[in-house]
């Protein structure tokens, strides 16, 4: 299968696990588009959803440091297991000479044209932005995500700690990206298994991780029909970023679960 | 059974002592009643029977938690003086305290000091207040045209405007102590009225203060949340309350969306008209938003609301060497902005003061059910 990977920055451990693991089962990776991250609309874009905490996580992650806490200590765990010592595409590309974009959007001209210049079929989307129409139609509608939560209940972000607040069991569903949120047809749903220990974002890790691993069993559906959009999608209530009020509240529950 | 304090609530706990510790400053210079504003260059205002009116269920409900601030007995005192500027036929009058001449009796005025009337009432603080009330809800029903509106607006519409749910709500509340058929069918008739105005989108017409489709987030919530309210007193959600929903969604979302910035106004098209946030607005739409949530239970819901009572106590300066500024809530924000320009309101406190009340009250109830669970 002949694929292109897109990131929402250089050090996304998962797309360097994707684009890795890939390669190594025989399909050829075409192209990664990775989208530059320190933009003034992109920075502003997630102070205004996520507070300007949030800033200081994501600037970390962009230099490729994960705390005890992160979700990229179990991709970390993850790479290591699969002996995957790269930790940034830049690198990986230039080891294994695929040719690197990096994009302002996702939805651009140049991204779109470097899309169409791959001939790849398929896309494996591992961030970078809501894709528009034009992508889509490029890419002929093959393009597949990890959403970390269950379609078509929990859509839109934070996926995972919303599974766990409104109660229902964190999954994560292989699909097809159409031109809604998280509306397009399933492929494979995978139930992330809780212990007592866990934490946000250990379960954001292990979201993550089973995320890898069914877009890489997903590739070889690219060859056929992909599924349809089901007619519930897109009917549920929209999911944004936690407010902390509601992050603490979870917080508290997984706490409790714990301590019972 | 194990207790539990979010962080985040007792943060809201301190934004709350402070907007009714401003509240209170604002009644001390009220002359019995509330100031209608501070501002920095001209001070503290006349008092505003309109807004000393809602204040004082507000006041009444802090009561308990604020024993220092002693707002059982400022709520008497508001509630006492209003009774002593109460129009013979019933009505209260427009504008600041005393009114300039030629004074006007106010259809929404009126409507906004009977909840006061009626809270105190409830208090167990005498029946002056309830007959006061149900003088002004008559005047409002006898005063009402047959569409149950009234005519020729009351501010700078040439129609009576949709927010004026507002005044049916007071009208109901007073139905509900009464049982006076009247005044509960004149409130039904213009709640119908407003109802036919609801386009397909969620706007309704004529929501805003003028005649133009535009609207400052305080008069669409206004016009909601009148239509919350009679919905909870009628028992008719379905058939009233739920026409709220496409508006709701659409606030909810736009709210989601700004993590928390709210336009501070919109046209009936849904479309941004402001480089502002207008924050009593966004206090008043949390509220809705937890009305809403209330009949239909999501935390998605509580989310939004969340977001939008956050953003509101990021503008507060809890802080502040002036005690105008101190705890108080810009009209708009940045404070330059059109709605209530360079002022801090005594609503955008009250509705603020409600929003956190109602929102740590929610999450409370799921604290505590998860208290009781382990």
């Amino acid at each position: 299968m002949r694929v292109v990977l897109t990131a929402g920055f250089d050090r996304a451990l998962h797309a360097v696990a994707l684009a890795e693991l890939a390669r190594r089962a025989g399909h050829v990776v075409a192209a990664v588009l990775v989208v530059q991250p320190l933009q003034t609309r992109r920075v502003r874009q997630w102070l205004r959803q996520r507070g300007v905490r949030s800033l200081f996580d994501a600037a970390r992650r962009l230099l490729g440091a994960s705390g005890a806490r992160s979700p990229d200590r179990r991709m970390e765990q993850f790479l290591r297991q699969h002996d995957i010592a790269e930790r940034s595409l830049t690198r990986w590309c230039r080891r294994h000479g695929v040719v690197l974009q990096r994009v302002r959007d996702l939805n651009a001209p140049q991204a779109v044209d470097a899309l169409r210049a791959a001939r790849a079929d398929g896309v494996l989307y591992a961030g970078g932005g809501i894709l528009r129409r034009a992508f889509i139609e490029a890419a002929q509608g093959h393009v597949l995500n990890a959403h970390s939560g269950p379609l078509p209940a929990v859509r839109g972000m934070n996926a995972c700690e919303w599974s766990l607040l409104l109660g229902m069991t964190p999954t994560v569903t292989i699909h097809v990206i159409d031109d809604g949120i998280d509306t397009g047809g399933a492929l494979e749903q995978i139930r992330i298994e809780r212990t007592s220990a866990d934490t946000i974002e250990s379960l954001r890790g292990k979201c993550v991780v089973a995320g890898v691993e069914g877009l890489l069993r997903a590739l070889g559906a690219l060859e056929g029909p992909l599924p349809a959009r089901s007619p519930a999608a897109g009917r549920e209530r929209q999911c944004f970023t936690l407010a902390p009020v509601l992050r603490e509240l979870l917080e508290e529950r997984l706490g409790r679960r714990e301590a019972s | 059974m194990p207790q539990t304090q979010l962080a985040t609530l007792e943060r809201y706990a301190v934004h709350r002592a402070a907007t009714l510790a401003w509240l209170v400053r604002g009644i001390e210079r009220g002359q019995g009643g509330s100031c209608a504003h501070f501002s920095v260059a001209m001070g503290w205002s006349r008092p505003y029977p309109e807004t000393t009116g809602y204040l004082i269920p507000t006041l009444l409900a802090n009561a308990a938690e604020h024993p220092e601030l002693e707002l059982r007995e400022r709520a008497l005192a508001c509630g006492r003086w209003l009774l002593s500027i109460q129009n013979a036929d019933g009505s209260w009058n427009g504008g600041l305290h005393p009114p300039r001449p030629p004074a006007r009796p106010s259809v929404f005025n009126t409507g906004q000091i009977l909840k006061g009337m009626v809270a105190l009432h409830r208090a167990g603080a005498g029946d002056a207040f309830l007959q006061a009330a149900t003088r002004g809800a008559r005047w409002l029903a006898a005063t009402a045209q047959r569409d149950g509106l009234w005519s020729g607006g009351d501010y700078r519409a040439s129609v009576t405007p949709s927010y004026y749910t507002h005044v049916l709500w007071p009208m109901l509340e007073v139905w509900l102590e009464t049982g006076d058929a009247v005044v509960r069918a004149s409130a039904e008739s213009g709640l119908a009225t407003v109802l036919r105005r609801f386009r397909s989108n969620g706007a309704l017409e004529r929501w805003g203060f003028g005649d133009q489709p535009r609207a400052f987030t305080h008069t669409i919530a206004y016009a909601l949340r009148g239509v919350l309210e009679c919905s909870r007193i009628l028992g008719a959600w379905d058939e009233i309350g739920a026409r709220t929903r496409p508006a709701l969604e659409t606030l909810l979302r736009r709210a989601e969306l700004g993590g928390g910035r709210l336009s501070g106004e919109f046209d009936d098209e849904w479309r941004s008209t402001a480089n502002f946030e207008c924050l009593t607005g966004s206090a008043q739409t949390a509220i809705n938003l937890l009305s809403w949530e209330h009949q239909e239970p999501d935390l998605r819901i509580v989310n939004g609301a969340a977001k939008l009572v956050d953003r509101v106590c990021a503008t507060q300066h809890l802080r502040h060497p002036l005690p105008g500024v101190r705890g108080a809530v810009a009209g708009s924000w940045p404070i330059w902005g059109r709605y209530m320009t360079l002022r801090y309101p005594n609503w955008a406190a009250k509705y603020h003061v409600d929003a956190l009340s109602r929102l740590s009250a929610r999450v409370e109830r799921e604290t505590e059910a998860l208290c009781a669970s382990s």
